[in-house]
């Protein structure tokens, strides 16, 4: 039974769509009508805020006490009455409660995120599609530095696939022939190369969290480095490279070992 | 028969009278090539925005009620248009839809008035109208959609 015929009996590329989904953490925004909807929200709120914030301004009481500032604390705001509060100071105030407001939300928003993670059902790149370019990125990557000491073991390998059908939905039927396929090439493939296609693939797909993704991916390859017991510099310095790489850093090109860049395995 | 169709999203009801589907009719119209996860994954894997996929995905849910049994018009709907589709694969899915939609109002205009807004709505949505499609096709490929909407026969007469 060859690698490419078991391929070719997959039908499915993700078995659990939900986690997929999940798992690329774009949450609503994978709805262009709702990022329109929350846009639009957002807007209005905020111009409501300004509003809000103006009309405080524009009371006489703020007026006294807040924009006649000069006078009050001399002691000599009773005699700036009648007061009309300077236009700057209203427009200020305005901005300021539209700013606080915009800040606030926003951390709520970022709050928010970290507890609640929103599914979205669909996504607009076609599911399999998208997760075969995720698979075609990250496992070489990982394979890569399982490979860091020359050999890779069923420790690592575990490691691999779990990561694809647990924490990613991918259908295992899938996962075992297309790691196999990569193990067999992977002399072929270039970390800097996978790490860069993988930065690319997650900041210009709209269906990818890139921020998320790439920690989620640095993660998987920490935890390949200590699933043989033994977490050698070597793989420290490939996964720094990678985690750099990803953040979009100069590739470090002359930190790995050549036959540790483009050879996998022996 | 009573044919029953609640459009909640329209927030009426339509009930019609049908004569009473044979037995081949009744397997055509009743039987469903997918499961809904079936289905669900199709939809995942169209190469068109979540909007649209989430329209077709109610699309899917709609049914009516034929005397006591309930049909899943929706998924049957589409899963004609994928069957067309898979087997016109030069056309997109947009195409395939405007084809079996503009026919299906000429043939079972109950059909058309159930699905039609959901429909509708989806075309707009991935920026296709139905503008006369099916005159432009060839002769085979306008015989196939008569032939696949053949199933909503015992709709055929009802407006």
């Amino acid at each position: 039974m060859t690698v490419s015929s078991d391929l070719a009996k997959v039908d499915q590329v993700v078995s659990n769509d939900i986690k997929f989904c999940a798992k690329l953490q774009i949450g609503e925004s994978a709805y262009g009508t709702l990022r329109a909807q929350a846009s639009a929200k957002d807007l209005w709120i905020l111009a409501n805020s300004v509003f809000v914030g103006a009309r405080i301004a524009s009371l006489p009481a703020f007026a006294a006490t807040g924009s006649s500032s000069a006078f009050a604390w001399t002691g000599l705001s009773m005699f700036a009455a009648p007061v009309v509060t300077p236009i700057l100071t209203v427009v200020a105030a305005g901005v300021f409660a539209g700013g606080a407001y915009y800040g606030v939300s926003r951390l709520m928003r970022e709050y928010t995120s970290n507890r609640v993670d929103v599914v979205p059902k669909f996504i607009n790149t076609p599911i399999d599609v998208l997760a075969v370019s995720l698979f075609d990125v990250i496992c070489p990557l990982a394979l890569k530095v399982a490979a860091s000491d020359r050999m890779i073991v069923k420790e690592e390998r575990d490691v691999i696939a779990e990561y694809f059908t647990d924490l990613w939905g991918y259908d295992p039927k899938f996962v075992e022939p297309a790691m196999a396929a990569v193990e067999h090439h992977l002399d072929s493939f270039s970390v800097q190369q996978m790490t860069q296609d993988l930065r690319l693939l997650t900041k210009e797909n709209p269906d990818c969290n890139h921020q998320k993704i790439r920690d989620g991916v640095v993660e998987l390859l920490s935890e390949i480095g200590h699933a043989d017991g033994v977490f050698l510099p070597a793989e420290k310095q490939m996964i720094d490279d990678i985690s750099d790489g990803l953040l979009g850093k100069t590739w470090a090109k002359s930190a790995l070992p050549n036959w540790m860049s483009r050879a996998g395995k022996e | 028969m009573l044919v029953t169709a609640t459009l909640q999203d329209l927030e009426t009801s339509i009930s019609k009278e049908i004569p009473d589907p044979n037995g081949k009719q009744r397997e055509q119209l009743f039987e469903l090539s997918f499961s809904k996860s079936q289905l669900e994954r199709k939809i995942a894997n169209l190469p068109m925005n979540a909007d649209a996929k989430a329209m077709l995905s109610s699309l899917a849910k709609r049914i009516v009620k034929v005397g006591e049994t309930v049909l899943r018009i929706g998924q049957k709907f589409l899963e004609l248009v994928f069957r067309l589709n898979d087997e016109y694969g030069h056309l997109s899915f947009g195409e395939v839809i405007c084809l079996m939609v503009e026919k299906m109002f000429q043939f079972a205009p109950f059909v058309g008035q159930i699905l039609g807004p959901l429909l509708l709505n989806f075309l707009t949505t991935i920026g296709q109208v139905i503008a006369g499609q099916g005159a432009m096709v060839d002769a085979a490929l306008q015989t196939r959609v008569s032939v696949l909407l053949n199933v909503f026969e015992p709709f055929r007469h009802l407006t």
